[in-house]
């Protein structure tokens, strides 16, 4: 009977442990890397709140990809929800959203040399001059403004309600208004906002294509109601040359122009592409999203190539999908969590 | 039935009569305390808090007392922020935490924040492991927390208060007085509790530059309690509970965040009221609770409130049979209607639930063997939502050795912030479910002063359509997602001996959880066969309590392991130590009154850790605290 028992209680054991499992992550890639001026930067938003936010790199010449530049070169965490980067004057300017700052970078090692604060929620970064930045900031319903010799915001420009992307044309900055449906114009000698131009609900991405033009994708109004649209205007007249309505059900976003300047594309489930001189919008995707959850967009200045990032589940890495322009995969690789954004040199 | 029924009421009045033997048995006929219903099926795992547990935590919230005395991971935010229990890899929601038999989660967010909870509203708490739905309804799918506020007769005039005065500014005070007759027992309660829990954070986590002060996470909380209880005959008793608690809170930011001033204001109406009947053959009771609850959050000084308000109505009638000595049949039936109202909800979502359950419980003639089978129906606005049952036996089968076993259908029903919440709220969701199991071993012996108590359990579950809330393309929306399988092994180990007059107790708890995804979502998905995020797969914790004469000394040291913060298990938390120290002195009598003092050093290693990511947790502080105990015990 003891006998027995005590072989019943060693099978419980057992079985308890053959359930263990190793439980040590790999270790930590913390070692600085000093990355080359030919590479793709990824900012990867981390989960709202939590204050993961980091970006990738990946070298163009030699395929190879860095997970993580920021926390290994400073030692420290780059904040809470990366959303953006520009590169320009050799500096990279990292809009930390929830962080309510923009980190300034040397774009090879890294290392932070100035971080300019005093935003409620950044979004965009757009260079007005040599020395002069605007920043679009969500909650402040204004635009700062941002010396770049000193990193610190030397004024505001009162806008009305919410703003997203810009664009530089005619000396003239052109914002997108995620709640307005207009995209505004602001004077960049005199940081005054000027006129508006009239366009649907939602405006986000904005860019310009090989003719001047500006293109400008708005998403609709939340819950239905109106559909998202993609406008054309002129620059210089302010006049919208043309419009494209989107069925209701489309959720497009993410625009963004090739290195021709002549097609544009956008995310909607799929990646869709369209040409500017097309007159009617796509209805099929160019990569079809198969079971991945696209996130990200950008098409490389220099040669064309596609990048579109799968954030899978929004809590785990993200995948990097590369594809030529006639939309042969090119490879893949793993970046951060939440992979939103693409700054190429 | 009756084992786990005497050891609360000797729990209770072990804490209540603290410095008192538990062996006194004339104390314990004098004083009657009237035992909770049914409180775990045989073969469960049950822990219930000793009255050593309880002294220790006079001044904690339930999130403390978990943290220190269970291996169960409490996700906390920092002092005074947020805590929510996970047990056996579950989420926050598969934990139900009842009060006086009554489910106290949230009807709009199916948690509660363990934070909100301080220890002394209730005399008895215990913590039972695994699936129990059966007996608690939704929810109870990794474990459940029962408090109970239990009443006494016969006791006199008792009267205890305290404070406390500790590191972040944090005061505390304590008053409650109780008397109670042959047929009467009143009692009146309360609490106060203010911090500015002003952390200092060292170097390096907070990102920029040096030392920073975290200065936006002031708390304040005070509460009244209020119970009476009759006798109405030798047979009969009636007994009411009014509670009403209200807090203010900032809500600090991440480190990474810039500091803002978040602010939360709970309050909270619970009443309850209960009957019951005893007969020769048959225990008949009755019992209603009405929970007011309500939550407003200023996301910054002068922004407009965002207001939730939830309502609570329980009723319960239940019958415990014995048709045959070795025989019993509980029959119950709850109804229990709930409706919030929140910015977030279109329309005020209202819930009916009526669930139907019933019990049967064997026990062998020695006693040796106790098995019961039961089960529950609910009945969901109209739709029945899965039936649950579960089936448990226990059998001495040496002096020394008991063995266990359970298997129970669990479910979670979606909250209302789940169906309703807009935007993102979906109302198609279907109620998690699951089968969940427990194997288990408890070896006693005892020689000479020395007592030796292992629990070996050995859990399986899993569950299907695990609700998951996952950004879309404008909100985020909640889908029956995964499907998550648990398993592990856990060990609680005392042994309590004498070494002439100094006493020993040695406690060793350990924890190996796996909670894994079987569910590929997407075509990158690298998720599967991961861990769940912020579930640590090893945990344990080690005490060591000397008592000389009136002194005590206890010091415990604890092990978090790695709790992945990305559900592929490449992002993580490093694993940390705590060590805590307590030092309490309780004189002799004098008269009728009982001091007691005590001073505790939390964190004395200065263990830089975090719970939650970019959540700092205080580095190491010191707590003091001063009691008072009066008693005049009714005339014999």
């Amino acid at each position: 009977m003891r006998t027995k028992l005590l072989l019943l209680c060693l099978a419980l054991l057992a079985l308890g442990s053959s359930s263990c499992r190793k439980d040590r992550p790999g270790p930590p890639d913390d070692t600085p890397v000093v990355v080359g001026s030919d590479g793709v930067y990824i900012t990867n938003e981390g989960n709202f709140g939590w204050g993961n936010a980091t970006v990738s790199y990946h070298d163009r010449t030699n395929g190879t990809t860095v997970e993580d530049l920021y926390a290994p070169a400073n030692g420290s965490a780059l904040g809470d929800v990366c959303q953006s980067m520009t590169l320009f004057n050799d500096r990279g300017y990292l809009v930390v959203n929830n962080s309510g700052k923009v980190v300034v970078v040397d774009p090879q090692t890294f290392v932070a040399t100035a971080t300019i604060t005093g935003f409620s929620s950044p979004r965009y970064l757009l260079p007005v001059s040599n020395g002069k930045a605007y920043v679009t900031d969500l909650f402040a319903d204004a635009i700062a403004v941002v010396d770049l010799v000193t990193n610190t915001i030397t004024g505001s420009i009162p806008v009305p309600g919410r703003t997203e992307e810009l664009a530089l044309a005619y000396g003239k900055a052109f914002v997108t208004a995620p709640e307005g449906d207009q995209v505004l114009v602001i004077d960049t000698a005199t940081d005054q906002l000027i006129d508006s131009i009239p366009v649907s609900i939602g405006g986000s991405s904005i860019r310009q294509d090989a003719n001047g033009r500006l293109w400008v994708l708005c998403g609709g109004s939340m819950g239905g109601g109106i559909a998202p649209a993609l406008h054309r205007f002129d620059p210089a007249t302010l006049a919208v040359e043309a419009s494209f309505a989107f069925p209701a059900s489309a959720s497009p976003w993410r625009l963004t122009i090739n290195d021709a300047h002549d097609v544009l594309y956008f995310l909607d489930g799929g990646v869709y592409r369209m040409a500017i001189h097309d007159s009617v919008l796509p209805t099929n995707a160019f990569i079809p999203a198969d079971n991945r959850n696209f996130y990200g967009l950008g098409v490389d200045p220099d040669n064309g190539t596609i990048y579109v990032s799968d954030a899978v589940d929004y809590v785990q890495h993200g995948v990097v999908l590369r594809y030529s322009p006639g939309g042969t995969e090119l490879g893949s690789f793993l970046a951060g969590i939440i992979p939103g954004g693409f700054c190429f040199p | 039935m009756r084992r786990p029924l005497l050891s609360i009421g000797a729990c209770v009045a072990g804490s209540l009569l603290c410095g008192q033997s538990l062996t006194d048995t004339v104390l314990l006929r004098a004083v009657e305390v009237v035992a909770p219903r049914i409180t775990a099926t045989p073969g469960t795992k049950l822990v219930v808090m000793d009255s050593a547990a309880l002294a220790h935590h006079g001044f904690s919230d339930l999130g403390r007392l978990l943290t220190e005395e269970t291996p169960v991971f409490v996700k906390s935010y920092g002092p005074g922020g947020l805590a929510t229990a996970a047990f056996r890899g579950g989420s926050a929601f598969h934990t139900a935490v009842l009060w006086n038999g009554f489910n106290i989660g949230s009807p709009m967010n199916g948690q509660l924040d363990l934070s909100l909870l301080p220890v002394q509203v209730a005399n008895s708490i215990a913590v039972q492991y695994g699936g129990s739905t059966a007996l608690w309804g939704s929810g109870a799918v990794g474990g459940a927390v029962l408090l109970h506020a239990l009443p006494f007769f016969n006791d006199g005039l008792r009267v205890d208060a305290g404070l406390s005065i500790g590191s972040f500014a944090d005061l505390r005070q304590r008053v409650r007085v109780q008397r109670s007759g042959r047929r009467l027992s009143v009692g009146l309660a309360a609490y106060n509790a203010t911090a500015d829990n002003d952390l200092t954070l060292p170097r390096n986590t907070a990102g920029d530059g040096p030392d920073q002060h975290r200065a936006d996470a002031a708390f304040l909380q005070r509460g009244l309690l209020g119970d009476v209880h009759v006798r109405l005959t030798d047979r009969q008793r009636l007994g009411t509970h009014a509670w009403y608690q209200e807090s203010d809170r900032r809500i600090p930011p991440t480190t990474v965040e810039p500091p803002g001033s978040a602010r939360q204001l709970d309050q909270s109406l619970r009443l309850t009221a209960d009957w019951q009947r005893t007969g020769d053959r048959a225990t008949t009771s009755a019992r209603v609770a009405w929970f007011d609850e309500r939550l407003d959050w200023y996301a910054a000084d002068g922004a407009a409130p965002a207001l939730n308000r939830s309502r609570t109505l329980i009723a319960e009638a239940e019958t415990r049979l014995q048709p045959a000595r070795r025989h019993h049949v509980h029959l119950g039936l709850n109804g229990t209607y709930a409706r919030a109202a929140a910015d977030g909800y279109p329309q005020e979502p209202r819930q009916d639930r009526i669930a139907l359950f019933a019990a049967y419980r064997y026990t062998s003639g020695n006693e040796h063997l106790v098995a019961s089978a039961s089960a529950r129906q609910e009945v969901l606005d109209g739709h029945a939502v899965p039936f649950t049952f579960s089936l448990g036996a226990e059998q001495v089968v040496l002096r020394w050795l008991t063995l266990k076993a359970q298997a129970s259908k669990v479910y979670r029903t979606p909250s209302f912030n789940d169906l309703h919440w807009q935007p993102g709220g979906n109302p198609d969701l279907r109620s998690e479910q699951g089968y969940s199991g427990d194997l288990g071993a408890v070896l006693h012996r005892t020689w000479r002063s020395l007592t030796v108590r292992s629990e070996v359990t050995w859990f399986n579950r899993l569950i299907d359509d695990w609700i998951q809330w996952t950004p879309g393309p404008a909100y985020w929306s909640p889908r029956n997602l995964m499907q998550v399988w648990s398993r592990g092994v856990e060990t609680n180990t005392t042994a309590n001996f004498h070494l002439g007059r100094l006493g020993v107790q040695l406690a060793v708890l350990t924890d190996h959880v796996v909670s894994t995804n079987r569910i590929r979502t997407s075509a990158n998905d690298a998720s599967v066969d991961k861990q769940l995020i912020y579930v640590p797969m090893y945990s344990g914790r080690g005490r060591l309590g000397l008592n000389y004469q009136g002194y005590s000394l206890t010091g415990t040291l604890s092990y978090t392991g790695y709790r992945y913060t990305s559900t592929d298990n490449r992002a993580y938390l490093e694993p940390y130590w705590l060590a805590n120290v307590r030092f309490a002195y309780r004189p002799p009598p004098l008269k009728r009154c009982t001091f007691s003092i005590e001073a505790r050093c939390n964190n004395i290693l200065n263990t830089v850790y975090e719970a939650m990511l970019n959540r700092p947790m205080p580095m190491r502080n010191y707590q003091l605290g001063v009691s008072m105990q009066f008693h005049r015990p009714s005339k014999p």
